[in-house]
């Protein structure tokens, strides 16, 4: 028995050693050189949402025609990435090349050092081609980490048709307008709630009350530091509460929903009004798709002192792993550049593929494709970007907690964010510890 | 009367178990549009196929959705058989077998069952990327076998506990060795059983979510489970299509229980688990 | 098999049997077991690469046992197992004892029983949270057209409906596995038994108490582990429901963790977190031993 346990320990010990120090290098066949296509057989891993695994593919092919290199695309599911991503830097392994995080993750990722900057590539063209509200999420501490993708920001759509009928001819502009228009909808019996929001348990509800703050004139993070236990605050979330309990205009169910029950609800023609990412119209227009088609518009986000919005983008980046990190921009810039963007947008429509570049958006071919587009662009002058910090998520998980409470009336708007300045307080005080 | 009690019992019992699963089903042969309109609640008002025809055909050629299916399958055979042979080998020597430690590796058994798996995905991870594993199926079977052979060992003693002793003794006598007594007379009487606890390890490894997601990633490995969440959109959903696809992933483990039904209950009484 | 080999001893044959087993084991857990136990003493600094590693002894012990959010976690995760361990193994038994008696394609009905246990968890939640849906949901609607509701119910925003449909969802995918070992548990009982019984004049209440339910003492007991064990960790049910919402009122340790770890980068805190709530299923386990005198589960 010695003799075995003895040889038990030493297997132990070997599978030990070998997974303890084993190495797994990503060989890259190197070819002849050619100057035109220096990083000519480099084989790249890129990972991407699901959805548009054809659309990659095939700019994966163009991309290794132009260039020589091999680009695999990897999809993960949308509700799964983050996991992959943090399980994949957090063991030191850094398996991806080219990596896609949503902007909210950017601080974490950079401080973290598991995403690299990328100032050196960004040429003064592609900067001053750049549109401003995309700064605002694709910088860190100074320094640019990436291209956007996916980028999209709320706009509000409303349904003219339901409009009409109630005889008004202009969208709401103002919240008591809003409030208005909702109550007579709903008095006329054309729908039982106006509107349904995405305030469920998730991200979603804190991008409705940046921006909805936003309209107070006011963000919950100014210059870094907690500003939503204000009078502004207080307004928006107040406002918030209200429409559910007091005007008795929001589908109560929008406690638990996400964005895409709320588009749900808007399409099937229940509701009049939604706040949704990006474009939706183009595929609420889409008869399949829809009860609504034709019916919808795009308009300013109501507000009390000025307009607002709130950005929500992946940036894509180059993984601190990656041992090609020239031939990882060129794909970057390949799939998200000005042309890049232009030909996604047309390819695969902008519903949450909005573009970040100046010489796009004013590309009659694009304005012509998307309906709705001037109202997208002068929202997104007002778009706010979320607080970039690297404890964002656990101050976002909170705060999640403390408006659900006001929304389920176990917590007044005061308390709730009296609270939440409190615990905001305890998690700076933690993370600085 | 009490016949009357009892097959109300029966039907009330069935509502529960089937309805949610018919509704689904009703979900999965509607229109995007009937759904969300409310249209149709418990049957189908047009009934289409197309949300099928979306699972199964991706974009251009057949989906990943389909290659998962198949993953899965490999996936759950291969482990489901290894988890069987070792399984068996090991409850046998627990059931039968006087050695050191017997008592305490059972509770290490249990142990293992506790850790949240949560804690363990990033060293499982690590050590398949040493060993050049990831995305492989393989990777998938051997951390599936580790983590449900102590639950089959467990299930498994019980059998080997019901065979009188008596047998392996005539089998010695007859000059059969260890081995021989455990596979030409023990291992054949203990089907009914070895076909339960197959049917065990093979919901296990089907319904796995978490290792698959981790080990995996491109369409070579990547399973069902994996694989059916890559339809939920971004900020759209898609009922229809996720209730056609949900369908689809439980075609094989409702055969496989048609099929086994009956060694289930009766492989399992043959140990009664204790 | 040569006739004069002796019998090889007991306990190198039992090494030979057991040798895949334990090098699976040994060479995929132990390193992930040792790996989570030290990731639970120290903080990884992750947002602060230029610090690293350090150890940090009982800190994450601490720091999860101080934080009301996770002891607001276990009461939520001890009511989730409390209520779904008992009414699966209720519902299980009564399903159990229904198909054990001759009833007409009872093969079928058996089959059909076991259809929840077959759904991946990914699905499951998929189906509850469609059934649910406030507007579309086929459950207002049936209680709609019963008559018993007027207005639909919002099941999942509500604190405490919520709560009461992940209990009733997490007992539909789970009492079939119970039924099917009663039912196996229930083949074994001696009919004999029941004959005698009905001699001596009991009656059938008193021959279910006296002979029925010892014979199933002991799978309750493997139940009552397997199933506690199974809602400490339950997890990914609740996150495709109602991702612990509303407000925190179903976020369950499960959830808690998972949060702490991949979302929050705190993977000292999330081991941590998981350690203690190994060792209160531990407790439990010992607990429902002892009270249940059964000694021979290892």
């Amino acid at each position: 028995m010695n003799k075995k346990t003895k040889s038990l320990v030493v297997l132990m010990c070997m599978v030990l050693f070998l997974a303890a120090c084993g190495s797994n290098g990503n060989s890259n066949g190197s070819g002849e050189k050619d100057p035109a296509k220096p990083n000519k057989g480099i084989t790249l891993t890129a990972i991407t949402p699901p959805g548009m695994e054809d659309y990659y593919n095939a700019r994966s092919k163009a991309f290794e025609e132009k260039t020589g290199v091999k680009v695999n695309i990897e999809v993960v599911a949308w509700n799964d990435i983050i996991t992959k991503l943090t399980n994949d830097a957090v063991s030191g392994a850094h398996t991806y090349d080219i990596i896609g995080i949503d902007d909210i993750y950017l601080a974490k990722f950079a401080d973290a050092e598991w995403i690299v900057p990328v100032d050196q590539y960004m040429t003064e063209q592609l900067k001053g081609d750049l549109m401003d509200y995309a700064n605002r999420f694709i910088q860190y501490k100074g320094k640019t980490y990436g291209l956007p993708w996916y980028t999209a920001w709320k706009t509000f759509g409303y349904n003219k048709d339901l409009l009409k009928k109630i005889g008004v001819d202009h969208p709401p502009q103002t919240w008591d307008e809003f409030i208005q228009d909702s109550q007579k909808l709903q008095q006329e019996g054309s729908v039982q709630y106006a509107s349904a929001w995405s305030w469920g348990r998730m991200e979603a509800v804190i991008c409705d009350f940046v921006a909805i703050m936003g309209t107070m004139g006011a963000e919950p993070f100014e210059n870094g530091k907690p500003n939503f236990n204000t009078e502004k605050g207080l307004e928006a979330l107040q406002l918030m509460y209200d429409m559910i309990y007091k005007y008795k205009i929001v589908d109560p169910a929008s406690i638990q929903f996400a964005e895409s029950e709320v588009n749900s609800a808007f399409a099937a023609g229940q509701t009049a009004f939604q706040f949704q990412w990006g474009i939706p119209l183009v595929d609420l227009n889409k008869p399949e798709n829809s009860q609504v088609a034709n019916m919808t518009d795009l308009s300013l986000f109501p507000s009390k002192a000025s307009s607002a919005s709130t950005i929500g983008s992946f940036v894509q980046a180059i993984s601190k792993g990656s041992k090609n990190p020239e031939a990882a921009w060129d794909f970057i810039q390949f799939l998200n550049g000005p042309e890049g963007q232009k030909d996604m947008i047309l390819k695969t429509g902008g519903t949450d593929k909005f573009t970040a570049w100046k010489s796009v958006s004013e590309d009659p071919e694009i304005q012509k494709n998307l309906p709705g587009f001037e109202i997208a662009m002068k929202q997104a002058d007002t778009a706010l970007a979320r607080p970039q910090l690297p404890w964002y998520q656990e101050w976002s998980a909170m705060m999640q907690d403390r408006i659900q409470m006001v929304l389920l009336k176990s917590k007044t708007p005061k308390e709730a964010l009296q609270e939440a300045d409190q615990e905001t307080q305890k998690i700076i005080e933690k993370y600085n510890k | 009367m009490k016949k009357l009690l009892m097959y109300i019992g029966l039907a009330i019992l069935m509502a529960f178990t089937l309805a949610p699963f018919l509704s689904t089903l009703t979900t999965s042969f509607s229109t995007n549009q009937d759904i969300i309109s409310g249209a149709n609640r418990f049957f189908p008002r047009h009934i289409t196929f197309a949300n099928f025809e979306k699972a199964i055909m991706g974009q251009s050629a057949l989906s990943g959705f389909v290659s998962s299916m198949f993953n899965s399958l490999t996936v759950a055979a291969v482990t489901t058989f290894f988890c069987l042979l070792f399984g068996a080998l090991g409850a046998y020597a627990f059931a039968r077998l006087n050695f050191r430690f017997r008592d305490s590796f059972m509770l290490l058994v249990l142990i293992t069952q506790m850790i949240p798996g949560i804690a363990i995905l990033i060293p499982i991870y690590v050590i398949f990327r040493q060993m050049g594993f990831l995305d492989t199926k393989t990777s998938i079977m051997l951390a599936q076998m580790a983590f449900n052979l102590p639950f089959i060992i467990w299930i498994m003693r019980s059998f080997f506990y019901s065979i009188p002793k008596d047998l392996e003794e005539a089998a010695f006598i007859d000059g059969l060795g260890r081995f021989g007594a455990l596979f030409r007379i023990i291992m054949p009487i203990s089907t009914p059983g070895l076909f339960a606890t197959g049917v065990f390890a093979f919901m296990n490894s089907w319904n796995d979510f978490l290792t698959p997601l981790v080990l995996t990633s491109s369409q070579h490995a990547k399973t069902m489970p994996v694989a059916i969440n890559e339809f939920l959109g971004r900020f759209t959903v898609d009922y229809g299509l996720l209730a056609a696809a949900g369908f689809i992933g439980i075609i094989p483990p409702i055969l496989i229980i048609l099929f086994f039904q009956r060694y289930l209950i009766e492989g399992l009484t043959a140990g009664a688990v204790k | 098999m040569n006739h004069n080999t002796k019998i090889m001893s007991e306990g190198r044959f039992a090494l030979i049997l057991l040798a895949p087993t334990l090098l699976l084991i040994v060479g995929l857990l132990l390193y992930p077991l040792l790996y989570s136990i030290y990731l639970s003493f120290v903080d990884l600094n992750i947002t602060n690469p230029a610090i690293g590693t350090k150890f940090v002894g009982f800190r994450n012990f601490m720091d999860n046992l101080s934080d009301p959010v996770f002891w607001n976690s276990l009461k939520i995760t001890f009511n989730f197992a409390f209520v779904t361990v008992i009414g699966s193994l209720l519902v299980g038994l009564f399903a159990a004892l229904l198909l054990n008696n001759k009833i007409r394609a009872r093969g079928l009905f058996r089959t059909l029983l076991l259809i929840p246990w077959a759904i991946p968890l990914v699905i499951v939640g998929m189906i509850w949270k469609l059934i649910l849906h406030p507007n579309y949901g086929s459950l207002n609607a049936l209680l709609m057209k019963a008559g018993i509701i007027q207005h639909n119910i919002v099941w999942l925003s509500d604190a405490n409906w919520s709560l009461v449909m992940l209990f009733i969802s997490e007992i539909w995918r789970s009492f079939p596995f119970v039924a099917l070992l009663y039912l196996a548990a229930l083949q074994t009982i001696p009919q004999d038994l029941f004959e005698a019984a009905s001699v001596d004049g009991a009656t059938k209440r008193k021959a279910f108490w006296h002979i029925t339910m010892p014979y199933l003492q002991a799978t309750t007991l493997v139940l009552l582990i397997l199933r506690t064990i199974d809602a400490f960790r339950s997890f990914d049910l609740i996150f495709a429901m109602t991702k612990g919402g509303p407000a925190n009122k179903t976020e369950i340790v499960g959830l808690y963790l998972y949060k702490q770890g991949f979302t929050f980068a705190n993977f000292g805190g999330s081991a941590a977190g998981s350690y203690i709530v190994t060792l209160l299923i531990l407790v439990l386990v010992f607990i429902y031993i002892k009270l249940m005198k059964v000694h021979n589960i290892s």
